[in-house]
């Protein structure tokens, strides 16, 4: 199994310090409060690479989830994850609380 | 209740769709049903450690944590997976021998047994956490427990419901292919699984996307329907995949097609643990490692080539009338509507000499569409075919460009091939030069690659890469090549179709290409 890692890791860090060495990407939040995201839409630029902080202020757990950009990620409550997405082509893209589907809902509008 | 049994059933799904494949690929192996049952209790256990340890993992590598943790996890199943393709392919055989001899159980080696018990418990881990995280927020979130449980009981019981169906439908599979649509299913499987781990790199900033969606088919079969799921475990499916995770799930494929060649040719044995090891790194090292050589970025939108790989072999008195063409689907100015198509002769003068002409070269960018003019090509054969382990070639030609603003050019450079059993790969090398009045300076170079697999003269699946550094375009897709030999005749046609896919963001996203030849003596 230790080759396997090795075979992993290595070129998995190597990559990891290109894409770090890329320079800085737009970072935009979205809060999960009572189980919904605030705010409800976001605009973002087409074309580019930009991550997502996702905050849960909830007391309970929530995946933060895109079938439309291919996202999932679980955000613990009281806690917050950094998701990256993109380029996305100009339109409209749903994501959800996996969840909590009924009421957490939200829209990235990228133009 | 509703939301907790959908969400137990999705989840429940994906796991169970994994260990009935896994199962019926170990078909007729004893005492199976011990380790797939060990195996969930053991992935069962382990989701609740990883949900309590949620918040640890969460913040191991700055935040990234949860993302290498489903990769890693998602990588690991596809080693397993691969390793057990790879002894299966040496020991199928026997395996099916044996079953159809003494109509059940054969003794066989630990190894598969391992690696079912692996992958079901890995399965269950990465589904099963999520579901007791969602559990827990309920629970807090003060759901009856009544409701609860119903909704875990309905949602268990029908992922698990169709994952029994998918299994005994495997079942009905003749038993003298059932192994070969297995272990083709399992490689599937596998490839979507590292697409999977793919995206989860990207999502954590450690891999680049690769150009962002390249596709969108979600409009057919959408990624969160019921077919969209199933296809999604079973052969990868994914409406909208990023570049890389096309890249990934290709380099998956290809390394086990070749694992699984070199194994049947006793080459490498998924037996033993030595074996085991080297096969299951092999996958993940051949993906990272391809997806290393390709990793380009750049913005310009490029040109294109000729998308054909020259063979170097040359047949005497073999005459032959090909066509063929390229169209490049990319909505960016100066690729949309590019398209190109030629019709060529040539004839093979001797056993080592084979010249064409090119008689119709049309050509099509950014609209405005027109013939280019002629070409001369020859292609040399310059070592007997299977003399040494690479056979080589060499091509020369002349091309005559009659539209505006256009010069002559010369195109040169070595043919490879290789072919070990089955495989046949073949590489050029090709330098091009602008001749004459208004001609460009300097070299510019392109290569091109294409692996193909025999299953018969007619059937050849394969992939071909294409590299134009000079336009940073890089691009590799699947394609499929075959002979039909006409009866009664000393005439053939062969075929080639295919689609490559742009592996940076200046390539064209998507071109694809077709080949017909006609050959006669």
């Amino acid at each position: 199994m230790k080759s396997f890692l090795a075979s992993i890791a290595l070129p998995m860090f190597a990559l990891g310090a290109a894409v770090a060495a890329a320079g800085e990407v737009p970072e935009y939040t979205l809060v999960i409060k009572h189980h919904v995201y605030e705010p409800g839409s976001l605009k973002v630029a087409a074309g580019t690479r930009f991550k997502i902080r996702v905050v849960n202020e909830d007391a309970s757990p929530e995946e933060f989830e895109s079938t439309d950009f291919n996202r999932e990620a679980v955000v613990l409550p009281k806690r917050s994850i950094v998701v990256y997405v993109g380029p996305l082509h100009a339109g409209t893209y749903r994501f959800f609380g996996d969840f909590h589907r009924d009421t957490a809902n939200g829209r990235l509008i990228v133009e | 209740m509703p939301a907790v049994a959908l969400l137990v059933f999705r989840e429940v799904l994906e796991a169970a769709l994994i260990v009935a494949v896994v199962c019926a690929a170990t078909r007729g192996v004893p005492h199976r049903g011990a380790f797939v049952a060990g195996g969930i209790g053991v992935g069962a256990a382990g989701a609740v450690l990883v949900a309590l340890g949620a918040g640890f993992i969460a913040d191991l590598a700055s935040g990234a944590g949860q993302n290498l943790f489903n990769a890693g996890v998602l990588l690991a199943a596809v080693a397993m997976i691969g390793w057990h393709v790879v002894w299966m392919s040496s020991h199928g055989r026997e395996l099916t021998q044996k079953m159809q001899a003494l109509g059940g159980a054969v003794k066989t080696g630990a190894s598969s047994l391992r690696v079912l018990f692996a992958v079901v418990a890995l399965a269950v881990l990465r589904e099963g956490s999520e579901i007791v995280l969602f559990l827990y927020g309920m629970a807090a979130g003060g759901v009856g427990a009544a409701g609860e449980a119903a909704g875990i009981a309905l949602g268990v019981g029908g992922g698990a419901l169709l994952g029994v169906a998918l299994y005994f439908g495997l079942l009905r599979i003749p038993l003298k292919h059932f192994f070969g649509v297995t272990n083709g299913l399992l490689m599937l499987l596998a490839a979507g699984l590292a697409a999977t781990a793919a995206g989860f790199l990207v999502e954590s900033g450690w891999l680049p996307a690769w150009g962002g969606q390249l596709w969108n088919t979600s409009r057919l079969v959408a990624d969160d329907s019921l077919a969209g799921r199933t296809l999604g475990i079973l052969i990868g499916y994914k409406a909208r995949p990023e570049g890389i995770q096309v890249a990934f799930y290709l380099a998956t494929l290809v390394a086990l097609v070749a694992l699984v060649a070199l194994a049947r040719r006793g080459l490498v044995r998924g037996s033993g643990a030595r074996g085991a090891i080297a096969g299951g790194a092999t996958v993940p090292a051949v993906a990272a490692a391809a997806v290393g050589i390709m990793l380009i970025a750049a913005a310009r939108p490029a040109a294109a080539d000729d998308f054909v790989v020259y063979s170097p072999y040359v047949t005497a008195t073999q005459n032959e009338i090909e066509v063929r063409g390229y169209r490049v689907e990319d909505a960016r100015a100066g690729l949309r509507g590019a398209a190109a198509a030629e019709l060529s002769i040539s004839r093979g003068m001797n056993a080592w000499w084979q010249p064409e002409i090119y008689l119709v070269r049309y050509q099509r960018s950014a609209g405005s569409g027109g013939l280019q003019g002629y070409e001369f090509e020859n292609t040399l054969q310059l070592t007997p075919p299977g003399k040494y382990p690479a056979d080589l070639g060499f091509l020369a030609s002349y091309e005559h460009n009659t539209a505006a603003r256009t010069s002559d050019a010369v195109e040169f450079g070595p043919l490879l091939a290789i072919k070990a059993g089955r495989f046949a790969h073949t590489v050029n090398l090709i330098w091009e030069k602008e001749v004459g009045a208004g001609a460009g300076r300097g070299y510019e170079f392109r290569y091109s690659y294409a692996a193909t697999y025999a299953i018969s003269s007619r059937l050849r699946p394969g992939v071909e890469a294409y590299g134009r550094p000079a336009d940073r375009a890089y691009q590799a897709g699947p394609i499929l090549a075959g002979e039909w030999h006409l009866p009664r005749t000393f005439s053939s046609l062969e075929y080639r179709v295919g689609v490559v896919l742009g592996l940076n963001a200046a390539a064209p996203r998507l071109t694809s290409l077709a080949r017909l030849e006609y050959e006669f003596f």
